[in-house]
């Protein structure tokens, strides 16, 4: 079994998510209870949610978790 | 029997709440002298009776903080501006009231360091008058009046040494603590926030 010690970098495409269903960040905040901070922060990249809230986020979009984020390491890229 | 209890509490909370300027008002009067003019009008005894409920409501409601967790969140998060809306907010308030908690125990561990220490002010009086002082930091003494006020001769001058103890239970000094907690909150949060 592999050892990951280094840090991983978790991004998403929820942007992309959300201008497909022409949503805005508050409408998104709304349907997922959250802040429209939070998805603001989400989208940039400075902050990662809690395996709830990206249940929750995929349940919303109707996909795969694997299909909003992905984890990326410094040594391998893309890890899915 | 419960029902009736949170009843009571919410009864003498209010109390407290609502008879705040009463209590507040009575308090001015007092202090400007101006009391005894309303004491011995029927007006006056009431306020007087509504000022003791009030003193009995306050002392039940600072007891209530200490001890009702729900009614401090509750006071306290307002108070402080806390907003928790959600997870990333949860994880915000946390990172800031722990650098908020190390700040304020740094600034308290300095106001130890200060009240241990003796601040010495030598004033020497000469024949020509002229004013010589001098300032020291470092003397540990555990216990100690607030001013203390001695006088040497020597050589003809008299030398008047007064010796100032910082007073940790002053109450500007404990408002400097309170009102550095919730700047030092204020900032971590928003620096939390901006990251």
């Amino acid at each position: 079994m592999g050892n990951i010690k280094t840090k991983l970098k978790i991004t998403n495409n929820l942007h992309v998510l959300r201008a497909e269903k022409k949503l805005t960040q508050q409408a998104l905040a709304d349907a997922i209870g959250v802040t429209r901070l939070t998805v603001n922060s989400m989208e940039k990249g400075n902050y990662n949610p809690s395996l709830e809230l990206a249940f929750r986020l995929a349940i919303y979009f109707e996909k795969d978790i694997k299909d909003i984020f992905t984890v990326e390491s410094k040594n391998e890229k893309s890890i899915k | 029997m419960k029902k009736v209890l949170s009843k009571f509490n919410k009864f003498l909370i209010n109390g407290f709440l609502y008879l705040s300027p009463v209590g507040v008002f009575i308090l001015i009067m007092v202090s400007l002298g101006l009391y005894e003019m309303i004491d011995k009008h029927w007006s006056g005894q009431i306020l007087g009776y509504l000022f003791l409920f009030w003193f009995f409501c306050s002392v039940y409601f600072l007891l209530s903080l200490i001890v009702n967790k729900k009614l401090r969140e509750s006071i306290f998060t307002r108070l402080a501006g806390i907003k928790e809306r959600d997870e990333r907010e949860e994880i915000v308030v946390g990172k800031a009231m722990k650098s908020s908690f190390l700040f304020t125990l740094g600034l308290l561990v300095c106001l130890l360091a200060f009240s241990t220490t003796r601040t010495d002010k030598n004033t020497t009086l000469t024949t020509d008058s002229n004013f010589r002082g001098s300032f020291t930091i470092g003397h540990l003494e555990f216990k100690g009046e607030p001013i203390r006020k001695y006088e040497k001769e020597t050589h003809g001058d008299i030398h008047q040494f007064e010796t100032y103890d910082i007073p940790l239970s002053k109450t500007s000094l404990i408002l400097i603590i309170i009102l550095a907690q919730l700047f030092s909150y204020h900032l971590f949060a928003r620096r939390e926030l901006r990251s």
